[in-house]
């Protein structure tokens, strides 16, 4: 049973040693770099722990699709699918999106290079990093030194005559192989970098309508009241209308018919509740400048946000009136065309 | 039997003896130290090589939807003047296993968006200083890298107070203009 035990560990050692040098042979011709998968975010298809093989190509061979590895922030990296290329010459902006993630990166990487994964073998970044820990490292030398002890330890067991190779050399020279190699896992494992975060997630949250105010007019049409004129009383028009909103004011105008000119403006404010009752009094004193009779005017009204002047309603109710010369009064202001 | 025959029936016998064999298996260490120094950690651990299947998970309002929370709906307001505005409080979730930070960005359209303003706050009642987003125009407000933090044991989550206002001094051409807008909140493990 020893014997057999002993042959198996044997061809298992040697099978694995092949698959060592194969492994660091190809790394070296090739250009294969190893990465070790993390997090779950390229999932299900690189699953976490995952042993990915990557070559560093220029950026103008990456195409949308590939999977490449390249650093984040922060000397950090990123294994990640290409969502989109962007750019021209030797730099490309790449948008990288994970398997598994609902959206893309927030960040964009700009490369002139990136690792392109070219294969990968679940769980052998798990067997990796279990190697690569100290735990490891010494198993995986003791297992070797023992294998070595065995073959050519006490001598009980037969030495080959016609063995080829001195019987000192390669026991010397696996010593200092192993010292090489354990200097070489000791100096990878204090290099590794820590990853970036990978995993995103999404959620969106939208209002609902947001409208704003529309000024409106006065609902109808200003009513127009001769008052005054009797002897002693100067004639004005009075226009009244209902009070359309409590943030309203109102503004006036009031323009000579014919030539356009503006005799009189302001505003109207009132403190009265909706649908009390505004009023403007146009008077000959309000008309400055107006000094003969058979004159037409148009008076204008607009209503306005008494807090902000700037939103006027867009239409305007007209009201014509005319100056006239009443007889005992002097020059009054009436409604209507003269 | 040819000489040639010979020596290869040697070194076959040879290359299968115990010796060989474990000379070979140096070899391992060899593949493992390339690999192991060459490696690139990528994804979402940490220089101790540990490994996570954990995963972020958004979540928004009180009903914990990845999109279209009840509550940003409320950021309703008809018949807006100026000095309007509505606001309305947003919790925010992680409910899943590894920590992160969080973004937002607005997409927002409509003509009355240009005029509108959007402040966020640390807080469930839009009190104080808005803290997050400061009175931003709407169509640009935005924020980065804030860590979603809980108290110990507890589902990380915290609450934001939006409010959109329709500033002072509006233009009067905002008239019967509407907007809506969206917000987009993306997570990444912090």
């Amino acid at each position: 049973v020893r014997r057999v035990l002993r042959e198996t560990t044997l061809t298992a050692g040697a099978i694995a040693g092949l698959l060592g040098i194969a492994l660091a042979v190809a790394s070296f011709v090739f250009g294969l770099r190893p990465v070790v998968v993390t997090s779950g975010s390229m999932g299900p298809a690189i699953a976490t722990g995952s042993l990915a093989w990557a070559r560093t190509v220029g950026a103008d061979e990456l195409r949308v699709g590939d999977v490449v590895t390249v650093d984040g922030t922060g000397g950090h990296a990123v294994t990640h699918r290409v969502a989109s290329i962007a750019g021209t010459g030797d730099e490309r902006v790449l948008t990288l999106r994970g398997n598994a993630n609902a959206s893309a990166d927030a960040q964009l990487y700009v490369v002139t290079k990136a690792d392109r994964v070219v294969a990968s073998l679940p769980l052998a970044g798990h067997a990796l990093a279990w190697l690569g820990r100290p735990a490891g490292i010494l198993v995986s030398i003791g297992g070797v030194l023992a294998l070595l002890a065995s073959a050519f330890g006490s001598g009980r067991r037969r030495a080959r005559p016609t063995a080829v190779l001195p019987r000192r050399a390669p026991v010397t020279g696996a010593v200092v192989m192993v010292a090489v190699v354990a200097a070489t896992i000791a100096a990878g494992v204090s290099t590794v970098a820590s990853s970036r975060a990978a995993w995103t997630d999404q959620g969106t949250a939208s209002t609902g309508q947001l409208a704003a105010h529309t000024v409106q007019l006065p609902t109808a049409a200003p009513a127009c009241t001769n008052e005054g004129g009797v002897v002693g009383l100067l004639g004005y028009a009075r226009l009244t209308w209902q009070h359309r909103d409590t943030r309203y004011a109102y503004s006036y105008t009031v323009t000579r018919v014919g030539n356009g000119q503006v005799v009189a403006s302001g505003t109207r404010s009132t403190a009265g509740a909706v649908n009390s009752a505004v009023t403007l009094d146009v008077t000959t004193s309000l008309l400055t400048g107006v000094l003969s009779g058979g004159v037409d005017f148009d008076v204008r009204i607009r209503s306005i946000l008494s807090a902000s002047p700037s939103w006027i309603s867009a239409a305007t109710w007209t009201t014509r009136v005319h100056s006239e010369n009443i007889v005992l009064v002097g020059l009054s202001v009436r409604c209507g065309p003269a | 039997v040819p000489a040639g025959d010979r020596r290869l029936a040697r070194f076959a016998r040879f290359a299968w003896s115990a010796r060989c064999r474990a000379v070979l298996s140096i070899g391992a260490l060899l593949g493992i130290g390339t690999a192991t120094a060459a490696a690139q950690w990528t994804g979402g651990a940490t220089a101790s090589a540990t490994f996570s299947t954990g995963s972020i998970d958004l979540r928004l309002g009180s009903a914990q939807v990845d999109s279209g929370p009840a509550e940003t709906a409320t950021l309703a307001l008809a018949d807006m003047v100026p000095g309007s505005s509505v606001t309305t409080a947003l919790p925010i979730r992680n409910v899943g296993t590894y920590p992160f930070a969080y973004s937002m960005a607005t997409v927002a359209s409509g003509a009355l968006a240009s005029g509108l303003r959007l402040s966020v706050y640390a807080n469930t009642t839009c009190a104080g200083s808005p803290t997050v987003v400061d009175n931003a125009a709407l169509t640009a407000a935005a924020f980065a890298g804030r860590p979603l933090t809980g108290s110990a044991g507890a589902t990380p989550a915290e609450t934001l107070c939006f409010r959109v206002t329709l500033p002072a001094d509006a233009a009067g051409t905002l008239q019967g203009a509407t907007a809506t807008a969206t917000f987009t909140f993306t997570a990444a493990t912090a």
